[in-house]
């Protein structure tokens, strides 16, 4: 699910991010990228990731870093599980991972 | 503990090693074990240039290098006719039929090594362009399943840590973003791959990925019409500017 709130583009209600669910976030951050100020991808309910799910966050970074100076992704309270893999593959230091 | 490494309010157990550039927060590490006891999870270490044990079982990942070694010859020499058809078929049209390369090595646990040279089997399929590196695994310089060999150029190319992971675990003859279906790419999405594999890689995935791609390779000819599509040159243009000799 994506949701406008103000400048931030958030999404939710992801059950696996592989390279399907991965596509549709890039495309829908790319179409909706001039006007935001921060992305949220909130990983609450995110049972599965794998490498093409974690490809889909790294061009996302990538886009969102090239974007005016830069525009802030934030993984929204990933699972244990997700958050270890961010960590071990040490996507933490690329996106900020927020515990709400 | 590696200087590189980052240890934060956790306790590092008995012959426990922590790898350059691993971060350990709010945990307690014995062996390849990670308790958190913040979040009351654990997990084993994937990857043993993380966090593993000092002491490993010697005796059984010698046995398993040894098979895997033994196992490429096998493969080498049931195959070897096959190879020798496609070379022949090169050499008669007066064409190379091998193509040296040069692969930065792997580097776990951050070690440096001298550059790794392989072939490629040239005017082939995808598959086949690999077979004289099955050579490489027998001498021990790649596995069966691991990331791709790169060029010094590309090896300059990885970013982030994320991206760097990809020299983090060993060269392999196939990789995760082969059985993806992301074959000799060096994008965002195979340097994802690689970086996955290189943080999850187990024996499962592994024999997932071979069974993956094993199954695709037997269903393509050995020669198609498509052809080196895809190479990437062999020696890396030299860029002059104006005025250098």
């Amino acid at each position: 699910m994506t949701v406008h709130q103000g400048d931030i583009l958030q999404f939710s209600d992801i059950s696996d991010l592989d390279a399907e669910s991965a596509e549709s976030l890039q495309d829908e951050v790319r179409s909706n990228l001039t006007h935001l100020k921060a992305i949220e991808i909130d990983l609450s309910k995110t049972e599965f990731l794998d490498s093409s799910g974690l490809g889909g966050l790294v061009s996302i970074q990538k886009m969102a870093s090239a974007h005016n100076g830069g525009v802030p992704v934030r993984v929204v309270n990933p699972k244990p599980s997700i958050q270890q893999l961010l960590e071990l593959t040490r996507l933490h230091r690329l996106v900020e991972i927020v515990k709400r | 503990v590696d200087a590189k490494a980052t240890v934060v309010s956790s306790i590092i157990g008995p012959n426990t090693y922590v790898g350059p550039k691993t971060e350990i927060r709010y945990c307690i590490a014995a062996a390849r074990n990670l308790v958190n006891w913040r979040t009351s999870t654990s997990v084993v270490a994937p990857a043993r240039f993380l966090l593993s044990e000092l002491h490993k079982p010697q005796i059984a990942a010698a046995t398993a290098t040894l098979m895997a070694r033994l196992a490429a010859l096998f493969m080498m020499s049931l195959t070897l006719p096959i190879a020798t058809c496609i070379a022949l078929r090169s050499w008669l049209v007066g064409q190379p039929a091998f193509r040296l390369r040069k692969a930065v090595p792997a580097r776990p646990g951050g070690a440096t090594a001298r550059s790794i040279l392989y072939y490629e089997l040239l005017h082939t399929n995808r598959c086949w362009k690999r077979w004289p590196q099955l050579w490489n695994i027998f001498q021990g310089e790649f596995s069966w399943v691991g990331n791709r060999p790169l060029t010094a150029s590309q090896a300059n190319r990885l970013g982030s840590d994320f991206e760097k992971l990809w020299l983090e675990t060993s060269i392999g003859v196939v990789s995760l973003a082969d059985a993806e279906g992301c074959i000799d790419a060096f994008d965002d999405e195979a340097r994802a791959h690689a970086s996955f594999y290189a943080a999850k890689a187990s024996t499962s995935l592994r024999f997932s990925i071979l069974i993956r791609v094993l199954g695709a390779a037997l269903t393509t000819p050995p020669v198609s019409g498509r052809e080196e599509e895809f190479a990437i040159p062999v020696v890396e243009p030299v860029v002059k500017h104006q005025g250098e000799v």
